[in-house]
């Protein structure tokens, strides 16, 4: 397991190595330079080559590159070319809209698809499972933006409880106020993430319910329900934490889509206005930071497994269970051994 | 004594005409050994969960089935529960699925231990030691700290049969118990079931398409084919005369399994 751990360690250092050379690099191909619009349109070229001097730029790409990555280990985010600000500043202060958002529509997904997506396996043949099913199939092929303009136009428009958006100016001084205005965006992501995640908790459990040790345990004498705590939910464990880190990663990326339905002034804003006006430390620094995060929960997914399902831990790499979500199969139950004998 | 009487019972898929079991009767007496013989499909299996109320819900029993003095077929859920593992229980044919992936399998083992026998902590361990030695497999501690995934098939055939003892059951399904194993582990199962069969005292249902290696166990037959009994009797005697088609074609089976050579053997296993 230790081994494991460290050969984990360094795929996730290489891996965030190639990420940040890759938006590093990918950046530098656009044309413009940004020392040019910078001085402005009466500089000299004495102004043009200091504004270089002081960005860094006139130094070779590779030496920018390791400035770059060197900086980020200190807390030192470059500076905007746009603000003049250290970035490191103004991520910190998005990330207070953004990570509470993004986490909270998380735990909330999380809260209404568990016990549906139990209720989607274990009942699938009854009126209430299929019904869940439906609405979770219908839930997936909606777009985020589209429920949240929804949403807006019932609790903001027609009746009116929350703001339509925006977040207020001095942050989390009045929490309530703070709460209030994150309260439609979080549900908004919650409820698209919820569709997928029911879907994938259903095909998970059903998957686990067909297992012939579940059928062992009660031939033994375990009921059912006894069985199913006894073997099921450590073996359903081993998915659902795949799932689980993969929603996790989503959420982020969820939240920079809203913010910008919702006027809230967290990460997506500041990436979408740095795209918008070529302030390249701030995109690659937030798209960065976005990457790595969601290889960090890969890393950290991948851990968590590996203590669960004693299986994997021999095993390659890359290995990462996922169940497929898609699936329609139904579990066959007792009928493993009557089909598999055709085997022999 | 009779342990289990079955009296012309049916098995059908709701909602589908076509019956997998018809007409099952058969009895079983304690000490006695009763061996279900036929083809994939001829309907074993589901006759073997039946007897334990395991079929899954898509299935329906008609008939009567009385396993130590309860009706399985009417019997609720909690009754069924109260009856499986103390008066009969189950090995089944893949040992790898049968048993919990993430579980040491000495906790498998506790688990029927502590539910039928009341035992925990340090007594539970002595017992799950003598179960391994029971079972013949060597190094218990070693082995009771493994993962299924790190045991040979015939190990886990063996905790299977262990995990079934600990129940001190007075009847023992086996369902192809030896099938998906090894020819040489698929010996030493057998003579390891016989045993313990004796020493127990208990009554044995062996299932299998193999006459060889159900005529090394069992003293009487039932042949199925097409979900009904075609042929019942002494496993002698029915190796002997064999009466109807299906018979014929296990014991020619049985013949040509005797008479090729090994190396067609061995294209043919694999």
């Amino acid at each position: 397991m230790r081994r494991y751990m460290i050969r984990r360690m360094a795929l996730l250092t290489l891996s965030a190595l190639l990420a940040s050379s890759a938006v590093f690099f990918l950046l530098r191909t656009l044309p413009g330079d940004a020392a040019l619009s910078m001085a402005g349109l009466e500089a000299t070229p004495e102004q043009i080559q200091a504004t270089r001097q002081q960005l860094g730029t006139d130094k070779p790409l590779w030496i920018q590159y390791f400035r770059w990555i060197g900086g980020m280990f200190h807390g030192d985010f470059g500076i905007s070319y746009l603000s003049k600000l250290p970035v490191a500043a103004e991520i910190g202060r998005r990330l207070a809209v953004t990570l509470p958002l993004s986490l909270s529509a998380f735990c909330l997904a999380t809260l209404i698809s568990f016990p549906l997506g139990i209720i989607a396996a274990v009942r699938r043949k009854r009126p209430v499972g299929i019904g869940v099913s439906a609405v979770s199939s219908m839930g997936v092929a909606v777009p985020v933006f589209w429920v949240g303009i929804i949403l807006i136009w019932l609790f903001a428009l027609a009746v009116p409880i929350f703001p339509a958006g925006g977040f207020p100016l001095d942050g989390w001084a009045d929490p309530w106020a703070a709460v209030r205005s994150l309260v439609l965006p979080v549900v908004t992501i919650a409820i698209v993430m919820s569709s997928t995640l029911i879907r994938y908790i259903r095909s998970a459990i059903l998957d686990i319910l067909g297992q012939d040790y579940l059928r062992t345990a009660r031939s033994l004498g375990y009921s059912a329900r006894a069985a199913r705590w006894r073997h099921g939910v450590r073996n359903a464990a081993v998915p659902l934490v795949a799932i689980m880190s993969f929603e996790l990663s989503t959420s982020l990326l969820g939240a920079v889509v809203i913010e910008n339905v919702f006027a809230i002034p967290g990460l997506g804003a500041m990436l979408l206005s740095g795209v918008i006006n070529r302030d390249l430390p701030v995109v690659q620094d937030i798209v960065f930071l976005i990457t790595f995060f969601v290889l960090f929960i890969g890393f950290l997914a991948d851990i968590v497994q590996r203590i669960i399902d004693p299986r994997l831990r021999g095993g390659s790499i890359d290995q990462r269970v996922v169940p497929d979500a898609m699936s329609e199969e139904e579990p066959s139950m007792g009928l493993r051994a009557e089909s598999g004998r055709s085997k022999s | 004594m009779t342990l289990l009487t079955v009296e012309n019972m049916s098995i059908s898929l709701t909602g589908s005409g076509r019956p997998l079991t018809e007409g099952i009767s058969f009895s079983l007496g304690k000490g006695d050994r009763l061996g279900l013989i036929g083809e994939s499909g001829s309907g074993k299996s589901i006759t073997a969960l039946a007897l334990l109320g395991l079929l899954p819900g898509s299935m329906r029993v008609t008939g009567r089935i009385v396993l130590a003095g309860t009706e399985v077929t009417n019997s609720s859920e909690s009754e069924l529960v109260r009856i499986r593992g103390s008066k009969a229980t189950m090995v089944f044919q893949e040992p790898l699925s049968a048993l919990d992936p993430l579980m040491r399998v000495g906790r498998q083992i506790a688990g029927p231990l502590k539910l039928h026998r009341g035992l925990v902590g340090d007594a539970s361990q002595r017992e799950i030691r003598a179960l391994l030695h029971r079972v013949q497999l060597p190094e218990p501690g070693r082995i009771a700290a493994s993962f299924p995934h790190e045991l040979s098939g015939g190990q886990r055939q063996r905790i299977a049969i262990a995990m079934a003892l600990a129940c001190k059951p007075e009847i023992l399904i086996a369902d192809e118990p030896t099938t998906a194993l090894d020819v040489t582990v698929q010996g030493e199962i057998l003579s390891l079931l016989d045993e313990l069969v004796t020493e127990e005292g208990m009554s044995l249902i062996f299932i299998t398409h193999d006459l060889p290696v159900i005529s090394r166990v069992v003293r009487r037959l039932l042949v199925m084919q097409d979900g009904r009994i075609v042929e019942d009797g002494s496993t002698a005697g029915i190796i002997a005369s064999p009466q109807h088609a299906e018979t014929k074609k296990l014991i020619e089976a049985a013949r040509l399994v005797t008479v090729v050579p090994y190396v067609s053997e061995r294209r043919g296993a694999k």
